[in-house]
């Protein structure tokens, strides 16, 4: 039985610790199917993140704080779409310079909002719903049906963005683009537009991570609180295979691993615990090495397209 | 006369380059204009700006007598612009149909789309496998993609950009059939081409343009060849018409010669099994031009890639003046003097972003002429390019130009110049003229001749028929992975070649 609450631990900890990377990932996957790398992940969930914490702060309302974490994640991921597509920049370059900026705006922003009081302000954030019935199950009814709003979010968002892109015929016309958007755009599919969606989406999911971080998890903003997450992220795409169901999967891999090693750290005091640290890392990295070779990327990923190129 | 497409005063530049200059034309529904051209004298510089995909300079277009802005694709499909495009644009890892359905409304992607699909694909006599994806199609079923593509937009005006150049012989005329019923339903066609005899037969008028100008615009039926001929090439000499048969040239007697390139029993499969070649034999002797002839997709481009090392082959032995290559990499066969013109010359000859005295000098970057002191010298790059450029005459003659800035012929000259100065002892190329006018295949044949002159074994594979028999001392053909017939091109018929390229390949042997 004690392995039973160990197991229901991890499961909990590994959707808890798994959404934000997965929300990461699945805006990854969104813009990579319509040619664009966003490596701005890392900023924006930080950008997200303040943004929740800003909205939640200023009127006590989680939901407002939600709108206000979404909002600023379209605007940096419009930002980076400027960048990438009118003034084609070099995408990783764009997307690193991005994390910069963000990395410093939010600190900066965060001070003077909350004030320069050490741990920032508390806010009002989710609480977890118990879905009846479903979480009275053992094991899984605590764990995985005891979340919070975001998590049933991400899962039906994920299935919405899964069906969007490979079901429907936008979606077809997003992935035309990543692949050869000189074709697409022949076809008569308005390829900017479309990339112009793709990255203010992403963005969007981006920031939904940073607002998970905050409103679901530690109810306050603190400088870097992203910690490393829209990188993981980039992984995971790869991992699944640029499918937001893969990717999803994948990200919760990575949050699985983390699970498993905060309960190391517990279970073994003896070892040091940096050494856990780097589980969900060296799992990443293993598991991209083993799967990642026959991954195939969108063929125009990260080409900016110039239709009078010759 | 009720001109339905008007266009007035354009002009276009690409930097330094000016592609198009004062275009005018008057075209009316259901006619077939058919637009000449040498190389780079702005026929799809032209084609580009009618669907949208370049903005001009300047001028005006006018469609039924109001003026429109075609400032993207998405507009000329509006308007009811199409454009097939002499390098595919499709989505190599999408189906046919997914190709055809991108970019339409919503509306027009239901079941009873795919039906139509299937209705036109019967309706053109097509071939086309709806299972595979773009990636996996042989280049003459990409063609047909793209042809139903337009065709399912229910164009009003289509512009064609060399059409033909990938088809079969014997998928020539269903195709010309097809575009005659376009025509007959009237719609406007622009039919971009080098092959007089083609434009013959289906054109109304030809529009011949000359360094991004206009030179005339003729009825078709009135016009001797050779007056189109001289308005293309300008003030050459044009001693040497297409109606005037060339002279056979004199073909190098190979008799004696050793051998250059021994292929024997050579098989292929693909990762799926299936088998590409099989059991290929043959023989290039030192100074001699083999031409392969064959149906686009038979094998002939995986054996230029077996035999300078780009593919390996799963048995069988390859021989480069007695020494064995069977297993040697790429390098070491370029190092044994194999020069290699690969089919794709923009994504395998070149390296676009690159200028063209760069692209001239790598691969051979680390040779004592290119270097001084341990160094690259820009210098002695720049001169031996120059030279070059003068001797193959490529335009604009400025070496220091990016190589995507270049028409199509001269591309195909630089990557020619390159490959002829590294064959020491064979010279593989593949559809050499695919895409280049009269004059630039004239010119590319000639240069070809004079390296097997010299004593170099050639390869010459390609599908346009006419000019492999003009080259080659002997023919072989090739047909399902294997070669179905070697012939004399002097004494043999064409009816003889085409049973060999349909042979299946029970009925040979």
């Amino acid at each position: 039985m004690i392995d039973l609450v160990l197991l229901g631990d991890v499961l909990a900890g590994t959707a808890r610790l798994g959404t934000p990377i997965a929300f990461a990932a699945l805006g990854g996957v969104i813009a990579e199917r319509g040619g664009l790398y966003n490596i701005g992940l890392e900023g924006q969930i930080l950008a997200g993140a303040l943004g929740a914490a800003a909205g939640s702060f200023a009127t006590g309302s989680a939901v407002i704080g939600l709108g206000c974490g979404i909002i600023c994640g379209l605007i940096s991921g419009l930002l980076l779409g400027y960048m990438s597509i009118r003034l084609r920049i070099n995408q990783l370059v764009g997307g690193i310079a991005l994390n910069l900026l963000l990395a410093g705006l939010t600190a900066f922003l965060s001070r003077q909002i909350f004030g320069a009081q050490a741990g920032g302000a508390r806010v009002n954030g989710f609480s977890q719903i118990n879905i009846p019935f479903l979480s009275d199950l053992p094991v899984v009814g605590p764990s995985l049906f005891s979340q919070d709003p975001l998590f049933y979010l991400l899962i039906g968002v994920a299935i919405a963005a899964w069906f969007w892109l490979m079901k429907s015929h936008k979606g077809l016309d997003l992935r035309a683009v990543g692949e050869n958007p000189k074709a697409a755009d022949l076809a008569g599919v308005p390829v900017f537009r479309m990339q112009y969606l793709a990255i203010a989406v992403s963005g969007a999911f981006a920031a939904l991570a940073g607002v998970h971080l905050v409103l679901s998890q530690v109810y306050v903003f603190a400088e870097g609180m992203s910690a490393g997450k829209g990188f993981i992220a980039l992984a995971a795409i790869i991992l699944g295979r640029w499918s937001p169901i893969g990717a999803i999967c994948a990200a919760l891999f990575f949050g699985f691993c983390d699970a498993v090693q905060f309960k190391l750290q517990f279970t073994s005091p003896d070892i040091p615990y940096q050494l856990f640290l780097i589980l969900p890392y060296l799992a990443s990295l293993i598991a991209l090495v083993v799967l990642g070779a026959k991954a195939s990327a969108p063929a125009s990923v990260g080409l900016p397209y110039d239709r009078e190129h010759r | 006369m009720d001109s339905f497409l008007k266009v007035t005063g354009i002009d276009k530049s690409f930097g330094a380059v000016r592609a198009l200059h004062n275009v005018n034309l008057l075209a009316s529904k259901g006619e077939c204009i058919a637009i000449l051209g040498e190389n780079g004298a702005g026929k799809t510089t032209l084609a580009s700006v009618l669907i949208g995909l370049y903005q001009p300079d300047s001028g005006e277009i006018k469609l039924g007598g109001t003026p429109v802005s075609v400032t993207s694709p998405a507009k000329a499909i509006e308007h009811g612009i199409g454009m097939i495009h002499q390098h595919f644009s499709l989505v190599g890892a999408m189906t046919a149909e997914e190709n055809i359905l991108i970019g339409l409304p919503s509306t027009k992607r239901g079941a009873e789309a795919r039906a139509r699909i299937r209705q036109l694909c019967s309706d053109f006599d097509f071939n086309v496998d709806f299972d595979i994806r773009v990636t996996e199609m042989p280049v003459g079923m990409k063609q047909r993609v793209e042809i139903l593509k337009a065709l399912f937009r229910d164009v009003s005006i289509l512009i064609l950009d060399e059409p033909t150049s990938v088809l079969a012989p014997t998928e020539v005329a269903p195709f010309l059939k097809g575009v005659r019923k376009l025509v007959a339903n009237g719609c406007l066609v622009f039919f971009i081409s080098h092959k007089l005899d083609e434009i013959r037969e289906i054109a109304d008028r030809v529009m011949i343009m000359r360094h991004g100008r206009v030179e005339g615009v003729l009825p078709v039926a009135t016009t001797p060849m050779a007056q189109m001929s001289a308005l293309m090439m300008g003030d050459k000499p044009t001693g040497e018409t297409v109606e005037t048969p060339k002279a056979k040239k004199a073909r190098n007697d190979t008799s004696s010669a050793a051998d250059a390139l021994v292929v024997s029993d050579v098989c292929l499969m693909d990762p799926g099994g299936a088998e590409i070649l099989q059991d290929l034999t043959l023989s290039v002797k030192a100074g001699e031009i083999l031409g392969i002839a064959g149906i686009d997709g038979n094998g002939q481009t995986e054996l230029s890639e077996v035999i300078t090392g780009l593919k390996r082959q799963t048995s069988g032995a390859i021989h480069l003046n007695g020494t064995e290559i069977s297993s040697a990499s790429i390098a070491a066969r370029i190092a044994d003097g194999i020069g290699f013109v690969p089919e794709d010359r923009h994504a395998e000859g070149l390296v676009l972003s690159l200028t063209v005295e760069e692209n001239m000098a790598f691969r051979s970057i680390g040779e004592d002429r290119f270097m001084s002191g341990g160094l690259i010298s820009r210098r002695a790059m720049h001169e031996i390019a120059s030279d070059v450029v003068a001797a193959f005459d490529i335009r604009p003659p400025d070496p220091k130009l990016n190589a995507s800035a270049l028409s199509g012929g001269n591309q195909q000259k630089i990557v020619l110049a390159r490959e002829v100065a590294r064959a020491r002892n064979l010279l593989v190329v593949v559809q050499p003229t695919k895409g280049l006018d009269v004059g630039a295949t004239e010119f590319v044949q000639n240069q070809i001749r004079a390296v097997a002159h010299s004593g170099v074994g050639v390869l010459y594979i390609s599908t346009e028929l006419e000019h492999v028999l003009d080259i080659s001392d002997r023919v072989a053909v090739m047909a399902f992975g294997r070669i179905t017939g070697v012939v004399d091109p002097e004494n043999t018929t064409l009816q003889d070649i085409g049973l060999l390229m349909t042979a299946a390949p029970e009925e040979v042997l």
